[in-house]
């Protein structure tokens, strides 16, 4: 096991540089001159020529490129160009927080609900329950994020106030209630597409291995149907099911920009949105490359978890 | 032998039939199989791939889910008890206990998530209610019984890590923990390579005799049959066509699909039996079973009548049972 450990964590470096570089490129090559952007368009020739020199933006690209690496190693990020005087980093850091408590909550939905569901599908297929479950999950495939979550606003936040319609509450200084009243609607919005997905894929899986030849050497010796559900069947479901956990992750971050606007949730995909209405280039660079790393980092742990799952892999 | 020495009757198959559901409507793989076990008996299921061996013995079992999988009917009496319509959780009580089976491939069929032991461990605290370290013992004990060398470090492996011959230990060890009455090993050595298989064959041989249990041993190998099986019971499209001791059935094979079985092997006794005989003809599809014998359309020997009517098993004398209207006599 630490073999494999250290085996994968060694392919992170090449794929961090491989990111890296084209989050580099990607900003630098789209035109525009941020120098004549930040100075605004009553700006001189020569004051634009000035800046490029004090920023640098005429050296070579190689070294424009090592230089904002040095930087972003030592937590250096730049400054906006939008914002005088805000550091990349901190406008980033104070956003991050509740982008990543969303995913995390909205995806904890979608696995509890989607699990259970998914093996009782398979278990029960066929049957009305199935059939009932199936309904459910075309339903949540084929609607958009924020037509549930308009959906969701009009019935519980305006017709029966039961919650908040938007806001934020952050759980460290306003405590886990109120963060609870405030994100359900978005967490289940944001999840809920992803939950049908799962759901569907949980049952396929479970299906394939209840089908399995273990599963029938697991009923010709007794154990009981319970054992071979939660014991035979669950891990290697799981096995499956863990990768669609990790996509699930990567593609909750990505929705959440959506969901945080309709919710006006002060997260990443706000600030991005925001970063991009205002051509504010160094911040869409750090956010992009903090997305980057965080999907580096959730494959890496899906990977890791896959090594302490199945035993098979460990060897390879 | 069973014949000359009658011991009490294990399980007693009489007309099971067994029909899968399948998208082109209900196929019936296995058609009124009867047959009996013995204790310390080894019965030889033989015939060609796809004549239903398989799925007989998994319907013994009730391994087919019986919703939405196949129907089985007839009765499958174990130690006198008809086990076929017993509610699902008495039939857990009841497999790895008094019946247990060993499957053709052990790779797929042992947990690849789960350690041996635990899966040595679960009959034996399922079945004979042992605590973990009880049964931790009595799995390495097994595990040394069934010939895998240093059982106290394998036992934490898991089965990818195991050589070919030890996963189907494993799996007999599994399937013996309990001592059940009866086992069913379906192709327990045709993933295996020459020497390994006679070990196997060897092991399943010795615990038949000390533990004293009825086996049924399915193989298309008839040499096997002749090596360890008492009686053979010869299937041919869901339908067993002839039964009889194994010597008997050797010298006298009377059936014409026995025969041309006995003839497509090379050599039983070194000697060679000339030309390599092959039977005509494939073996139909499940949908397009013949009238009258089933064998008739490959059959050299058949005639008009052997096409109309359904033909019964008639017994030849001394157990020796033939399915066909002109059973043939003497030797090849
Ligand atoms: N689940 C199933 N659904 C439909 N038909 C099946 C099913 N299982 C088996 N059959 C059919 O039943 C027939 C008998 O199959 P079975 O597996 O018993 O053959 P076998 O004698 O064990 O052959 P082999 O020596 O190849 O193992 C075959 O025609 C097969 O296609
Ligand atoms: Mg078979």
């Amino acid at each position: 096991m630490r073999g494999y450990v250290l085996r994968r964590l060694l392919t992170v470096i090449p794929t961090v540089l491989i990111v890296s570089v084209v989050v580099f490129l990607i900003v630098h090559l789209t035109p525009g001159d941020p120098a004549a952007m930040m100075l605004g368009d009553d700006a001189t020739v020569e004051d634009i020529a000035r800046l490029h020199a004090r920023l640098g933006l005429d050296d070579p690209l190689i070294v424009q490129y090592f230089r904002w690496a040095g930087n972003v190693l030592r937590g250096d990020l730049g400054y906006s160009t939008a914002v005088t005087g805000q550091s990349v980093w901190d406008m980033i850091s104070t956003h991050f927080l509740p982008t990543i408590l969303l995913a995390v909550y909205s995806q904890l939905i979608t696995i509890l609900l989607a699990l259970p569901l998914g093996m009782l599908a398979a278990k029960r297929r066929g049957s009305l329950t199935d059939s009932a479950l199936s309904v459910f999950s075309m339903l949540g495939i084929s609607l958009p994020s924020f037509m549930l979550g308009m959906g969701l606003v009009l019935l519980l936040a305006v017709q029966f106030r039961l919650l908040p319609a938007t806001g934020y509450k952050n759980p460290f200084t306003d405590g886990w209630p109120a963060f609870f009243r405030y994100m359900s609607l978005p967490a289940v919005s944001l999840g809920f597409i992803h939950s049908a997905y799962m759901m569907r894929m949980t049952k396929a899986s479970m299906l394939e291995v209840l089908s399995s030849d273990y599963i029938k050497m697991a009923r010709s010796k007794g154990t009981p149907e319970r054992a071979i559900l939660m014991k035979h069947a669950f891990r290697n479901t799981l096995l499956t099911v863990i990768t669609v956990i990790g996509q699930g992750f990567i593609s909750a971050l990505a929705g959440a920009a959506v969901v945080e606007r309709l919710f006006g949730i002060p997260g990443m995909g706000m600030l991005m949105v925001d970063s991009i209405d205002k051509r504010d280039y160094q911040v869409i660079q750090g956010i992009t490359l903090m997305i980057a790393l965080l999907n580096v980092l959730i494959n890496l742990m899906i990977d890791l978890i896959y090594g302490l799952a199945d035993p098979r892999i460990r060897l390879k | 032998m069973s014949a000359q020495n009658p011991k009490s009757t294990v399980l007693d198959v009489r007309s099971l039939r067994t029909t899968f559901h399948t998208d082109r409507g209900p196929l019936t793989a296995v058609d009124g199989v009867s047959f009996q076990v013995h204790r310390g008996e080894i019965l030889g299921l033989v015939g060609e791939s796809g004549c239903g061996k398989s799925v007989t013995s998994m319907s013994i079992m009730r391994l087919y889910d019986e919703k939405y999988t196949a129907s089985i009917s007839g009765e499958v009496l174990l130690e006198g008890r008809n086990i076929l319509h017993i509610p699902y959780r008495q039939m857990q009580r009841e497999r790895g206990k008094s019946m247990a089976m060993i499957f053709q491939d052990a790779l797929s069929s042992l947990n690849p998530v789960l350690r041996i032991s635990e899966q040595i461990m679960e009959p034996l605290r399922i079945h004979r209610h042992m605590g973990r370290e009880e049964a931790r013992q009595e799995a390495i004990r097994m595990l040394g019984l069934v010939g895998i060398p240093s059982p106290q470090e394998r036992i934490d492996c898991y089965p990818h890590e195991l050589s070919g011959g030890q996963r189907q230990r494993v799996m007999i060890a599994i399937a013996l923990s309990c001592q059940p009455k009866l086992l069913i090993a379906d192709e327990p050595t045709t993933a295996l390579d020459v020497t390994i298989q006679a070990q196997i064959l060897d092991l399943i041989l010795e615990l038949n005799e000390k533990m004293d249990m009825g086996v049924i041993l399915i193989t298309h190998d008839l040499a096997v049959v002749a090596q360890v099986c008492h009686r053979v019971a010869v299937m041919y499209l869901g339908q067993i066509v002839e039964e009889a001791d194994v010597e008997d059935l050797f010298d006298h094979p009377s059936h014409p699909y026995t025969r041309g079985l006995l003839q497509s092997i090379p050599h039983l006794d070194g000697g060679h039996r000339g030309e390599l005989h092959q039977i005509e003809g494939t073996v139909p599809l499940l949908h397009q079973i013949p009238e009258g014998c089933r064998f008739a359309p490959r059959c050299p020997l058949a005639t008009d009548r052997c096409r109309q009517g359904t033909v019964p098993l008639q017994d030849l004398g001394g157990g020796h049972m033939v399915r066909c209207l002109c059973p043939q006599e003497g030797g090849l």
